[in-house]
């Protein structure tokens, strides 16, 4: 192995293709700048294919990197698209979520080193979903979609390789996910009910444009419910939400609630706006403060005074505790096939962040 | 046959997935990217005596306790040391340090003492 320090060039060899191929992962892997599975070796000519899929010149800066702060030009993005097992016309897509998480207020800087495992959940929400086949309905977050896949994975290689982030020294996530591999969906819109306003319109944009939404989540929780009532839908969903994450409101953390078409078929059929289902959840996702005090970190975090207002403390037993810091820090999207599975994921670091898909076209 | 089969050596040539640090990109066409002043570390202080110390909490659990406690230590250690509290620092634990908090911090101290974690 050589590597050529000024022009970013490796030299790997092998006695095959296969061994020259292992040779490389190792190489990739010792480096800290693999997720585990084989990549695909991004050669220069792979790199130059990727970069087809994008008008930008591949030495414009895409934004700036956290923790380490270095800066992904389009020409790093693309050779972790190549490595991603990425398809050139999704460069776009990857591009407008690295510039997305350089957002300061997205703090990557905290969601790649803390110990929970808050890793980024990407929403594509415009008529781009249709045009890459972005899955956005049965097994949407599932496997065996190469978009889906490869755009999520190319995220993820990109926060490790270009933020430096390498576990142990700078990620103390306690336990991580399988997130963090790779989470990518795009909203449903053929399901969405037609008084319902897409998820890229919520987040202050336009009918017409493609936008990717990139939020840090732990996870994900799935809803079931045959439920006869929408009411009743959303009830389980707060509760859901209630009774796993009673430490939600000392951080406010945004949430994010997928919907799945029959359930918001059911919803919407009860009258309810995307604006009422954020309302009701947010409501409804409540505790007893006598049953909070004995939970978790709640002994902690009233001593933790700036955080628990003086009102919460000073509450009589039976006050219902929010979770949930506000109705809009609800996240509501349409996303799935045919079944009674929701799902909500709780929220990671720093907060949502949109932005336009069409310009690193 | 066995010197054929070592013969056949298979080269790949592939690039590196890393980025650029802000100095190394001074070069770029830069789009969204602030093109910041290349960082440098402040100037050490040579003594805390006289000095005013920012206690800065992140916010986190016991960070204020931690913090209180340096500057105990700190305070029987130096002479005429002002101690500045920044207690909550940060307005909410998940979101970084606003600018402008940042530029008051600088103005208003000599040095500041973090806290970081939990």
């Amino acid at each position: 192995v050589e590597q050529n320090k000024k022009e970013d060039r490796i030299f790997v060899r092998g006695n095959s293709y296969a061994d020259t191929l292992e040779n490389m992962n190792k190489l990739f892997l010792d480096r800290h700048w693999s997720d585990g599975l084989p990549l695909v070796p991004p050669t220069e000519e792979a790199v130059r294919a990727m970069l087809t899929g994008t008008s930008h010149s591949p030495d414009e800066a895409v934004g700036s990197v956290d923790p380490s702060g270095n800066i992904a030009t389009v020409r790093t993005v693309a050779v972790n698209a190549v490595m991603a097992g990425a398809k050139p016309e999704y460069m776009p897509v990857i591009l407008a979520a690295v510039e997305a998480m350089a957002e300061p207020i997205y703090n990557l800087k905290g969601a790649a080193a803390t110990t929970g495992a808050s890793s980024p959940l990407s929403i594509i929400s415009g008529p781009i979903a249709k045009e890459l086949n972005i899955n956005s309905g049965q097994n949407a977050l599932g496997i065996g979609w190469r978009a889906n896949a490869s755009i999520g994975r190319a995220i993820s290689l990109i926060i490790k390789n270009v933020g430096e982030v390498v576990t142990g020294v700078v990620d103390m996530t306690t336990l991580g996910g399988s997130w963090e591999f790779t989470c990518c969906l795009a909203e449903n819109e053929e399901a969405m009910p037609p008084e319902w306003a897409p998820f890229r319109v919520d987040m202050g944009y336009g009918k017409d444009v493609s936008t990717i939404t990139v939020r840090s989540i732990m996870g994900q929780l799935n809803v079931f419910g045959s439920t006869v009532t929408g009411a009743k839908l959303l009830l389980t969903i707060a509760s859901a939400i209630a009774n796993s994450y009673q430490s939600g409101i000392l951080g406010g953390m945004q949430v994010v609630v997928t919907l799945a078409p029959q359930h918001v078929a059911l919803v919407a059929g009860d009258g309810f706006s995307k604006e009422d289902v954020k309302r009701f959840i947010y409501e409804n996702a409540r505790v007893p403060f006598n049953i909070w005090k004995e939970l978790g970190d709640s002994k902690r975090a009233l001593n933790w005074a700036p955080l628990v207002p003086k009102w919460v403390a000073d509450s009589p037993d039976n006050y219902m505790m929010y979770t949930i810091p506000k109705a809009d820090d609800i996240l509501v999207i349409v996303a799935g096939g045919f079944g009674m599975h929701s799902a909500w994921s709780p929220g990671g670091l720093g907060i949502a962040v949109t932005k336009v898909i069409d310009k690193w076209r | 046959l066995e010197g054929e089969i070592l013969d056949t050596q298979v080269e790949l040539v592939v690039l590196a997935p890393t980025g650029k640090t802000k100095n190394e990109s001074s070069e770029l066409a830069i789009g969204n990217v602030n093109k910041s002043k290349p960082i440098s570390l402040a100037q050490r202080l040579t003594t805390l005596e006289g000095k005013k110390i920012g206690l800065f909490w992140n916010h986190k659990p016991n960070g204020d306790v931690f913090l209180n406690r340096i500057g105990e230590k700190l305070e029987k250690q130096f002479k005429n040391l002002k101690l500045i509290r920044y207690f909550p620092g940060k307005p909410r634990t998940v979101v970084a340090c606003p600018e402008s908090m940042h530029q008051n911090v600088f103005e208003e101290c000599d040095a500041i003492i973090t806290a970081t974690g939990d």
